[in-house]
């Protein structure tokens, strides 16, 4: 369980590595809506080029950036055997057909490849150009730092946005706390006979009592013990509260905005200029 | 015999990934029975791999661990073929079906009483306490066992004995006790599993030095009760030098030295190459001798160089 590191932040100096997290937190939901805005195949192009250049940039290596993938490979398939199947377009081009159900026709038609094809890029394209601006590239605590950032106009509405980013923060720095104490209560139970793998439902939930107590014990612990900590250090939240590292806006946090600018820009102009190809737009 | 023994013995952590991380390299170790062994070494040498591969909560990547001279990890397959190759030499024709039936739940036995056979104390064992009485937290391996209600009875209350809890400490709620208690509890819980191995990962760690005390008089008593073997992890030279009849010296995932204590802590120079030090006391005699007092060498604990210096104060030659 030591593997689990949360976020899987990908240490490595790199141009990405130094954006600004406000700036990578934007840039994240612009990156989003260009995917959506992409309806064919020039766009998906423009994509791919961007994530390509991303991934380069990153220095994060190849085998890490597939991984992320890993996790929705069922979301993949499923989208594209739906799309392939399930395509309903007037007057469809069918290369296969299955027959008729409730007056229409069902098979595999040249739009419902092209549109299965776009909507699997656009899956893989969103999985790594997000996994890689937020956590390969960005720490936890930079991510929280940038959020309560991005949120602090809300302070003048009287909403904590600080407490919650020291609340976030403070969740995300004991996960792999946690998660040791856990393993480590797991071997001590283990070690006493605890079987986590046999039995139905019920069994094997009562085999996590003798888990969950010892960790609900500990991480109570570990809060009071933080809590008296940060009292002596003379913690308190507020708008005088200073930070160690202040973020900084660099021009190439600039260049990097309006590059993605530029990419949905581009995505749409090529959506509007070029609908007069045919199969062209497709979703 | 050797009680409990490693046979090139190797461990790595998350093999294959980037994560990867070399915690044991080639270690054979044998523990021989009814011996006090202490493990000593520096953080990262892979001592708690090295405990958590005893009792199976840990498969070596690379060679066996062998308890009763049996490896606890052997294939159905592996140990179908030994025994037929065994019985072949020797002129006999066995069936193979029924032996590999008989092999089969023999594994499967070994599997499921190993850790009730090779008890682990954890670091800080405190932690693993959970039920609402000390009494049912200690019955709860005994319970996993499978004994009944007297013979669980009987063990706790010789346990509670052993590490010297009393009927009251018994009923109460284990996070009611002080730290010095709860520890026992906790190892009391391992203990009334009756293990014919019995491992502790310092045990004595963060208790006061009469707490330390009895907690080792505990295991020794536990010890002379059962004629287990017993494993101890510990940082104090003292306590090795006090309680343990050999010592293994682990650094950086090897196997550095092993032997009696006085093979040991003899070659004060070795040890501290690894970072290690020999007994306080030890330093003390070095310091006597070589400011011309004549002491015998191989002084570890404190009642020895208490008698050593009277003998040597009788004797009137104090220069």
């Amino acid at each position: 369980m030591k593997s689990i590191s949360l976020g899987r932040y990908y240490a490595a100096d790199s141009v990405i590595h130094r954006l600004d997290p406000r700036g990578k937190i934007v840039l994240t939901i612009l990156f989003i809506v260009s995917t959506f805005l992409a309806k064919n195949v020039i766009s998906f192009a423009l994509l791919i080029l961007f994530v390509a250049a991303l991934s380069l940039l990153s220095r994060v290596p190849l085998s890490l950036i597939l991984r992320s993938l890993r996790g929705v490979t069922v979301v993949i398939i499923f989208a594209a055997l739906i799309n392939l199947f399930l395509t309903n377009i007037d007057q469809a081009t069918f290369l296969v057909e299955f027959g008729e159900w409730n007056g229409r026709m069902y098979g595999i038609t040249v739009e419902g490849l092209i549109r299965s094809g776009c909507m699997v890029l656009r899956i893989i394209c969103l999985i790594i150009g997000t996994t890689l601006l937020l956590t390969y590239t960005m720490t936890p605590i930079e991510l929280t730092d940038g959020i309560s950032n991005l949120l602090h106009p809300l302070m003048k509405i009287h909403i904590p946005v600080d407490l919650f980013a020291m609340m976030m923060s403070i969740a995300l720095r004991f996960i792999p706390t946690l998660s040791e104490d856990a393993e480590r209560i797991m071997n001590a139970q283990k070690s006493r006979g605890t079987n986590f793998s046999d039995g139905g439902l019920i069994r094997k939930a009562r085999a996590l009592i003798p888990i969950l107590i010892p960790l609900f014990v500990s991480s109570f612990k570990r809060g009071e013990e933080l809590a008296v900590a940060m009292e002596c250090r003379c913690y308190h939240s507020g708008d005088d509260r200073t930070r160690m590292e202040v973020l900084k806006w660099h021009v190439r946090d600039t260049l990097f905005f309006l590059l993605l600018i530029a990419l949905g820009a581009g995505i749409v102009l090529i959506n509007i200029f070029f609908a007069w190809i045919p199969y062209f737009t497709v979703l | 015999m050797a009680k409990l023994e490693l046979s090139h013995v190797g461990y790595v952590y998350n093999p294959g990934t980037e994560f990867s991380s070399v915690a044991l390299e080639d270690v054979s170790v044998s523990f021989e029975e009814h011996a006090v062994t202490g493990i000593i070494g520096h953080t990262g040498s892979g001592k708690s791999t090295l405990l958590q591969l005893l009792n199976g909560l840990l498969k070596p990547t690379t060679g066996q661990v062998l308890l009763d001279g049996q490896d606890i990890h052997e294939t159905v397959k592996a140990k179908l073929a030994r025994e037929m190759e065994k019985a072949e030499a020797e002129g006999l024709r066995i069936s193979k079906r029924q032996k590999k039936k008989e092999i089969r739940t023999e594994l499967d036995e070994l599997r499921k009483t190993l850790c009730f056979r090779v008890g682990l104390v954890m670091q800080y064992p405190e932690y693993q306490l959970f039920e609402e009485t000390v009494r049912k937290d200690i019955a709860f391996g005994p319970k996993n066992m499978g004994l009944s209600e007297e013979e669980i009875n009987a063990r706790i209350a010789k346990v509670a004995g052993i590490v010297g809890l009393t009927e009251r400490h018994l009923n109460k709620s284990p996070f009611d006790l002080s730290g010095g208690q709860k520890r026992r509890a906790a190892i009391a819980g391992v203990l009334a599993m009756e293990p014919e191995v019995l491992v502790l990962d310092e045990p004595a760690a963060g208790l006061d030095p009469s707490g330390r005390t009895s907690i080792f008089q505990s295991i020794l008593e536990y010890r002379k009760e059962t004629n287990a073997t017993v494993l101890i992890v510990s940082h104090s030279m003292e306590d090795m030098a006090a309680y343990c009849d050999r010592v293994l010296v682990m650094n950086r995932g090897r196997v550095f030295m092993q032997g009696s204590c006085r093979d040991v802590f003899e070659q004060s120079g070795e040890l501290e190459k690894t970072g290690l030090d020999v007994p306080q006391v030890t330093h003390l005699i070095d310091l006597l001798r070589s400011s011309g007092i004549d002491l015998p060498q191989g002084i570890f604990t404190v009642d020895d160089a208490v008698s050593a210096i009277a003998s040597r104060l009788r004797e009137g030659g104090c220069s």
